[in-house]
């Protein structure tokens, strides 16, 4: 159970509770005991007083005169609470009556009556009768060794005498009494709570500092000690406290050690990162910088080499020298092959520097078919696989860089040639609502799992046995990737070791 | 013949001399042999058993055996334990076992208000003579007695009417049958304006003289009207009569001694009342009746009130 009270004020609260319902109570028992006893004393004094008329009643009734009556009567009345009082005979003759006037009936309950009762009551009075006896018997029990003998004793009632006693000083009393236990109870309770209040203050105050001193901690993250005074429970909480403040001070003094070690080491190492990363990037774009003046320093005297070649051939033709013929078309393959490879060099490079564009104009997917149908052909004929082109797509105008594209279709597919013996190379193009696909499919040795992970990766191709056995740059794949991507779109590859490779290429339109 | 019937009628008047001397000699044994029967009461009441005993000691030379009654008792089984002829029977137990040995043995009874009947012994009621003779020494100006009297003390007071002649007094005595009559009675005698040389004689009677009803009122209005109120009872001087008779119970034991010797001559029962008796007086009283007294009167004074 939750409180949004503090445990001071809930035990202050249980506490004065405690001792409100505990005077109340006690005043209510205690009124009521009193009440009743005083109702018991005021009853006790109404019937002796009844009793004593009663027994001063013998010789007036005996006397049968109202005269003998007189004093006893004056002394019944002259009690502040008797209004009135009267003697009646025992055999209920009204013209016995001695005393005032009664409202109630000379027999009214007193037949059967053995000592002073209440034969009537209102909220006002009682009215007690007590039995006149006649005892004639006057010794004592001892002394009745030598009395009278054969006595004949007398015992009879011989009348009633009747008192109307007032309940107003009883009520009075009652309410005095009432009145003074209420009036004790509460200045008692108010005093006791005042006095528990100020108790509980004192006894929770070393609590409530605690407290404080834990908020003040918790909200400045401050390690502030607090007094270790009050209860014994209290102070043990303020030392354990303590303890935990004294520990944690240790601990972040640690830290604080650790961290400025730490930062240090941070800051060193930053420091020889910066310098390794500015070095890296230095080295980088020279080694870019270095690739594209080496590429095109390189493809110049390769033309020059090429274009000197079909010079060469041409007059070898001329000349039916057939067998130099053969060689110069070795020698021309090869500078082509060379002027390729550092083509792609130039690429990269341009990749790596920015400084590619891109060409963006306006294609139709047939020209691009078309264009590929030319050039795969004979890569499929060389390892006798038969080559499918599947253009689902019919007259579709789209953007992209021409270049770029056919660059990556065919490196794919001439992959795919290339890695395929008597086996299958599809091109399937599709479109879907916002894509462009293509999609090249072999049946060639396909790409393990490992070799998937990093088939796209600059200067990376399959093992070194596969490299032997397949030329290549390792750079087709990763300029591939490179192109799709600048133009916004993406290559998929799905590949089993020994199944083939399924390399898809979407592009947005 | 004729020395031989001498011889014979010596012997005859012989024997018969012997058998009477030793008869008489076992006649005297046993009367000098007395027993007292008396109950075990409580202090201070003893003291009244004590005193008597002593008397009847001093009053009697032979020998005295005692046996005390318990609160209970089997009657016939105090009967077989008296083996004297002689009895002094005292207070209500001893009244009982009197009653049971009266016809086989001499017996006197005391330390009881008792009346003439078939039981001899001194009643605790005063004689009148004396009270009489009492009233006249402390009050002499008194020349009036009422006494009201119901069966109970009537020997007595036809006693006292014998007694007042002899003593001058106007006695005016009121037979009651019950206490009725008797309040009744007192209640017209105060109703009476002139009371002055009048004196209330209280006798000692359960029922016009009752302790609870009777005495309180009337001491209460003799008081008011200043009437001297004189009693056979010790205790209602205490309570504001003039004067009481206390009995002198020691000369009751001499007395009963003296009685339980005539009744050997006597057979009829004989009762008497207490012709010797002291005196308490309640000197308040005294002096509210302005009466005052010598040192020689107050010396005589058995007890005074207030003590």
């Amino acid at each position: 159970m939750n409180s949004q009270l503090s445990i001071k004020s809930q035990a202050t609260a249980i506490v004065v509770t405690g001792i409100i319902l505990m005077m109340v109570i006690l005043s209510i028992v205690t009124t009521k005991a009193v009440n009743q006893q005083s109702r018991q004393l005021m009853l006790k004094n109404a019937y002796q007083i009844t009793q004593g008329l009663a027994n001063q009643s013998i010789y007036p009734i005996l006397s049968g005169s109202k005269e003998n009556a007189q004093s006893a009567m004056e002394q019944v009345l002259g009690f502040q609470s008797v209004l009135a009082a009267r003697i009646i005979l025992g055999d209920g003759q009204s013209n016995f009556i001695f005393g005032g006037s009664f409202d109630f009936p000379i027999q009214a309950a007193v037949s059967n009556l053995e000592n002073a009762q209440i034969t009537f009551e209102t909220n006002q009075f009682w009215l007690i009768s007590s039995p006149v006896f006649l005892n004639t018997n006057n010794g004592e029990e001892n002394e009745s060794q030598i009395d009278y003998l054969n006595a004949t004793h007398q015992e009879e009632i011989i009348g009633y005498a009747q008192v109307i006693y007032s309940k107003q000083n009883l009520v009075e009393a009652q309410n005095r009494i009432t009145f003074t236990i209420s009036l004790i109870g509460i200045v008692s309770g108010a005093a006791l709570s005042v006095l528990l209040y100020i108790a509980l203050v004192r006894l929770f105050s070393p609590l409530d500092r605690l407290a404080k001193a834990m908020a003040h901690a918790q909200k400045t993250s401050e390690h502030t000690y607090a007094d270790e005074t009050g209860a014994k429970e209290v102070r043990n909480m303020a030392h354990s406290y303590n303890n935990m403040m004294r520990v944690l001070a240790e601990h972040e003094e640690q830290l604080r050690s650790h961290k400025d070690i730490l930062e240090k080491e941070v800051e060193l190492r930053t420091r020889e990162l910066t310098q390794a990363r500015d070095s890296a990037l230095t080295a980088s774009r020279h080694k870019t910088e270095f690739m594209a003046n080496m590429s095109h320093e390189l493809r110049t005297p390769i033309q020059s080499i090429l274009g000197y070649g079909e010079l060469i051939n041409e007059s070898l033709m001329l000349d039916e020298n057939f067998e130099l013929l053969d060689d110069m078309d070795k020698i021309t393959k090869n500078a082509e092959r060379l002027l390729a490879m550092i083509n792609s060099l130039l690429d990269l490079a341009k990749i790596e520097a920015g400084k590619l564009d891109l060409q963006l104009i306006e294609l139709n997917i047939d020209r691009i078919v078309a264009d590929i149908k030319d050039v795969i052909p004979p890569l499929a004929a060389k390892n006798k696989n038969r080559l499918v082109i599947n253009s689902q797509v019919k007259n579709f105008k789209f953007f992209a860089d021409k270049d770029k594209l056919e660059q990556v279709l065919i490196n794919l597919l001439s992959n795919a040639c290339k890695f395929t013996e008597n086996g299958e190379v599809s091109l399937v193009i599709s479109k879907s609502a916002q894509y462009l696909i293509f999609k090249i499919t072999d049946t060639g040795i396909g790409l393990s799992e490992e070799q998937q992970s990093y088939i796209f990766e600059e200067f990376r191709q399959v093992d070194g046995g596969q490299n032997r056995k397949f030329s290549g740059t390792g750079l087709g794949l990763a300029i591939s990737k490179k192109f799709v991507e600048l133009m916004g779109g993406q290559i998929q590859l799905k590949s089993k070791l020994g199944e083939g490779s399924c390399f898809s290429v979407i592009l947005p339109f | 013949m004729f020395r031989v019937n001498l011889w014979l009628s010596l012997f005859k008047w012989f024997v018969i001399f012997i058998s009477n001397t030793f008869l008489l000699f076992s006649l005297q044994l046993k009367a000098d042999e007395l027993t007292v029967v008396y109950p075990v009461v409580k202090p201070p009441y003893d003291e009244i058993f004590n005193q008597i005993r002593d008397g009847i000691a001093e009053g009697f030379p032979g020998q005295i055996s005692e046996l005390k009654l318990a609160n209970k008792f089997e009657t016939e089984f105090v009967k077989k334990q008296i083996k004297t002829h002689k009895v002094i029977a005292l207070g209500k137990g001893g009244w009982i076992v009197a009653k049971q040995i009266n016809q086989s043995k001499s017996v006197v009874v005391g330390a009881l208000p008792i009346q003439p009947d078939e039981l001899s012994g001194i009643s605790l009621v005063a004689s009148p003579k004396s009270l009489f003779s009492s009233l006249k020494s402390l009050a002499p100006t008194v020349k009036k007695i009422i006494v009201l009297y119901s069966s109970s003390s009537s020997w007595n007071v036809e006693q006292a009417k014998n007694d007042a002649i002899q003593m001058e007094y106007q006695l005016e005595a009121i037979r009651v049958n019950n206490i009725q009559e008797a309040v009744q009675a007192y209640d017209n005698l105060f109703s009476v304006t002139n009371l002055a040389d009048t004196a209330i004689w209280l006798p000692l009677d359960p029922i016009t003289a009752n302790d609870k009803i009777i005495v309180p009122i009337i001491l209460e209005k003799a008081w008011s009207h200043k009437v001297v109120v004189f009693s056979s009872k010790p205790n209602h001087a205490r309570r504001g009569a003039l004067f009481a008779a206390v009995p002198d119970n020691k000369f009751i034991g001499m007395e009963l001694v003296n009685l339980l010797n005539q009744l050997d001559v006597q057979q009829k029962p004989i009762v008497k009342p207490m012709k010797v008796i002291k005196l308490a007086v309640n000197l308040r009283t005294a002096a509210h009746l302005g009466l005052n007294y010598s040192n020689k009167q107050k010396a005589n004074f058995a007890f005074t009130f207030p003590e």
